[in-house]
């Protein structure tokens, strides 16, 4: 069976489909009956999907993003939610036990990581690199980077929807890049520190993020092309208010790495372009 | 004395050895384990327009599976 993925459109839905995009029923069996009847012109009929999906800017960079909520040890450890976390402590995971059969949807639905993408244009990845590095130099991550990465892309989307912070809810957000090697590749280190809350007040808040930013990033000038771009973000995330949230401040991981094209995602585009949009998601909007 | 002052500059290091430093292990934590993203073993095609043409070259239907961002269960 041939297989497609089309990251667009809302909501989540999976069917069958002839080639020419009609709608096959639900159910495999009954799917393939009905496509064994079609005469052959039938299913051997193309039509051109109508879409336009957006495509990474020329000379732009494409970075995967991982989010996974964890837990916090005794002692402070941060460690991934198993499946009996989440069998033995409802109130800690609210409601993550969709299907008690635990066969339709396992239990470890909610604790397993999301996967985004982070995309950065051509102009945007060369702010990153200095003109001339020098072991040692120390600059800030320019603003539309940054801006991005924490509006866009350090969210909790691992209960199905990413979303993205207001830019008034973002309370500060530092991040800068020291060079720890000028040659034969350019190796920076990534440090920084977030606040993003729906109040100013963080006490009052009910949803936010609040973490601490660490990564590696390394240029190779012989291929003129970012070889890695690890940063990681740790910290507690809150809110907002439902029935799958977990109670609190709880951990919440986000991971970055560089696509390596062997990953369905690594094809797809960043959700926040769906929502809120391109103009959002580039700082195009005036907001 | 020297002892004294020795102390006191290791004490004036130690803020800077507190600061954060990236740790591949955390960053690997974050990331999908093996035994997690199931669906990603399957090779989707990412591009619907070819889909379809192999579909028909191969004379198969098209299991098409369309969301908003990546996918993760009930969205």
């Amino acid at each position: 069976m041939a297989l497609g993925f089309l990251n667009g459109g809302g909501g989540n839905s999976a069917n069958f489909q002839t080639p020419a995009g009609e709608n096959l029923p639900h159910y495999p069996k009954e799917a393939l009956k009905k496509w064994n009847e079609l005469p052959e012109e039938e299913r051997r009929k193309v039509k051109e999907p109508n879409l336009n999906p957006p495509r990474l800017p020329e000379g732009g960079l494409a970075v995967r993003v991982y989010m996974r909520p964890l837990k916090r040890a005794a002692g402070g450890t941060l460690g991934t939610i198993t499946d009996q976390d989440i069998r033995d402590n409802p109130t800690d995971y609210p409601k993550w036990v969709i299907d008690r059969s635990e066969k339709r949807f396992p239990v470890n639905i909610y604790a397993e990581p999301m996967g985004d993408i982070l995309w950065l244009t051509r102009e945007e990845v060369a702010s990153l690199v200095p003109a001339e590095p020098r072991a040692g130099a120390t600059f800030p991550v320019p603003d539309p980077v940054r801006k991005r990465i924490v509006r866009m892309h350090l969210k909790n989307g691992t209960q199905g929807w990413l979303g993205y912070w207001k830019r008034e809810y973002v309370r500060s957000d530092e991040m800068t890049l020291r060079v720890e090697q000028a040659a034969p590749t350019v190796r920076m280190t990534l440090s920084g520190a977030v606040l993003v809350s729906d109040q100013a007040d963080p006490a009052q808040s009910k949803s936010g993020y609040e973490a601490k930013l660490t990564g590696v990033l390394e240029v190779d000038p012989a291929k003129k092309a970012f070889v890695r771009f690890d940063i990681l973000a740790l910290g507690d995330h809150w809110g907002p208010p439902g029935e799958f949230t977990r109670p609190g401040r709880t951990p919440l991981g986000v991971a970055f790495e560089l696509t390596r094209g062997d990953l369905m995602m690594d094809q797809a585009y960043p959700f926040a372009l769906y929502f809120p949009g391109k103009k959002e998601y580039f700082g195009q909007d005036k907001r | 004395m020297r002892v004294l002052a020795f102390v006191g500059i290791l004490a004036a290091a130690a803020p800077q050895q507190q600061t954060e430093r990236f740790d591949p292990r955390l960053h690997g934590l974050i990331k999908p384990r093996a035994d997690e993203w199931k669906w990603a073993r399957i090779p989707w095609m990412g591009d619907l327009a070819e889909a379809r043409k192999k579909a028909a070259a191969e004379g198969k239907p098209l299991y098409v599976w369309t969301m908003a961002g990546e996918p993760l269960g009930q969205c």
